[in-house]
């Protein structure tokens, strides 16, 4: 594919655009854009409306952007605000801001430093965060990453074949607890996880079930089934412990 | 239809495959989202599968995944998924006998194969092969799935091969379902079209 002669499209200042088959298009004021968009980069460093589809290499939002159509982009980062219905085929998935998805989300690799909001499942090959989520739905991914900030992060289901969660403390987060006389606290909450293996903190869940399961500090589940290992270190709470075949 | 159904977790000890392996299928698209049945049970939400399809898919997909990407498996699986379908390629892989493949062309309109005709052709060759049919009953049966395809407006899900005091008769359904003969009919063979299609998808890679 040849981008090169298509036309960049910039708006600055206010502006409403039609959609179209452009370069680069870069939006630093008030824009939107009224119909489907096909680009190679889409820069939103101001606030942005698409109305239509969008599918793109690049969407970079470091302003506030609200995508209404279906989403397909390669590398979506959220610095800012980003609203989306759904988006899929995401290569590289990352939000350092706020992101919430009316649908599901779909990527290879996903990374959470920020907070993202998702009404339908998350699923992709890894993911990561060291922020804050909410999925609706499944999240599911070859490997889960979670590091627990002070905050509560919530998954109806978690699935994969290794998940962690463990609390992370760094020096912002003491303060973060000093200052809000410790109401924060990092805690992961989910109806089940399911995993090949699973390794917990300050969870609450309702089942647990993996081959290998190790619960640390603060877990409280309902009911672990475990065929392989179950190991148990510090103020755990089980309800019901099944080891299986 | 109410179909049996199997727990997740009963599932997972039946097949040897961790939940690893079953998420990652589910999110290549290998296990159809409506396979994944949530239904109340004393101890909360359960996920369950439709017992017969989800074993067969599952062993489908361990018999073949070593030399196929996942990817490609899901093609396979997708209905949407055209596969190369000329008759030397079906012939050569020998999918199709020389013979049925001649025999059908005979009946057909000349224009490319399409999927659909290959796969009827593969269905064709092997009741003829088998020796279950006669060339005037194979016949009847490759008419029949021609008008079920049109009258459904999609390939039928099964059809039903059977003889009654040595008289052949054909019936296409459009959904899986329970079929009640009179006594003296004899069912011949069920043709699992989703099945048929899925292997010949598969047997093409």
């Amino acid at each position: 594919m040849d981008t090169n002669n298509k036309v960049d499209l910039t708006i600055s200042g206010f502006g409403v655009a039609p959609g179209g088959d452009y370069g680069t298009v870069r939006i630093s004021g008030r824009g939107k854009i009224t119909g489907d968009i096909t680009c190679n980069e889409l820069i939103i460093t101001g606030s942005a409306d698409a109305m239509g589809a969008v599918s793109c290499s690049r969407l970079h939002i470091t302003g506030e952007a609200g995508i209404h159509g279906d989403l397909k982009a390669k590398e979506l980062k959220v610095r800012g605000a980003g609203d989306f219905k759904s988006s899929d085929a995401t290569d590289d998935f990352s939000v350092s801001g706020t992101a919430h998805a009316e649908k599901s989300i779909n990527a290879g690799t996903a990374k959470i430093s920020g907070s993202v909001h998702v009404k339908g499942d998350l699923l992709a090959d890894s993911f990561s965060s060291s922020g804050m989520f909410e999925v609706s739905g499944l999240l599911s991914a070859d490997t889960v990453d979670i590091t627990l900030d002070l905050s509560t992060s919530k998954a109806r289901e978690i699935g994969g074949e290794r998940i962690t969660a463990k609390v992370g403390v760094t020096g912002l987060s003491v303060l973060r607890t000093i200052f809000t006389l410790g109401t924060h606290t990092p805690r992961l909450e989910a109806d089940s996880i399911e995993g090949s293996s699973v390794w917990l903190e300050q969870t609450r869940a309702r089942v647990v079930r993996g081959h290998d399961v190790t619960l640390g500090d603060g877990c409280d589940i309902v009911l672990v089934e475990y065929s392989g290992t179950l190991h148990k270190s510090g103020n755990v709470r089980v309800g019901e412990e099944r080891k299986l075949g | 239809m109410d179909e049996e159904l199997i727990s997740k977790k009963e599932l997972l000890e039946l097949t040897k495959i961790s939940y690893g392996q079953l998420y990652r299928w589910k999110r290549k698209g290998l296990i159809p989202e409506e396979w994944f049945i949530r239904k109340s049970t004393y101890t909360g939400q359960e996920t369950f599968f439709p017992r017969s399809r989800i074993l067969t898919r599952i062993s489908r997909i361990l018999s073949m995944k070593e030399d196929v990407s996942l990817d490609d498996l899901a093609d396979a699986f997708s209905p949407e998924t055209p596969a190369p379908s000329d008759a030397d390629t079906l012939i050569k892989r020998g999918l199709v006998s020389a013979d049925a493949m001649r025999l059908f062309l005979e009946g057909h309109d000349g224009s490319p194969l399409s999927f659909d005709d290959a796969l009827h052709a593969y269905l064709f060759s092997q009741v003829l092969m088998s020796g279950e049919l006669s060339l005037d009953e194979a016949r009847l049966m490759l008419d029949t799935l021609r008008t079920a395809a049109l009258r459904f407006n999609k390939a039928p899900a099964q059809v039903l091969l059977m003889r009654k005091l040595g008289v052949f008769g054909c019936v296409a359904l459009a959904a899986e379902s329970d079929v009640l003969t009179d006594k003296d009919t004899r069912l011949i063979r069920r043709l699992d079209l989703t099945a048929a299609d899925e292997e010949l998808k598969l047997k093409l890679l």
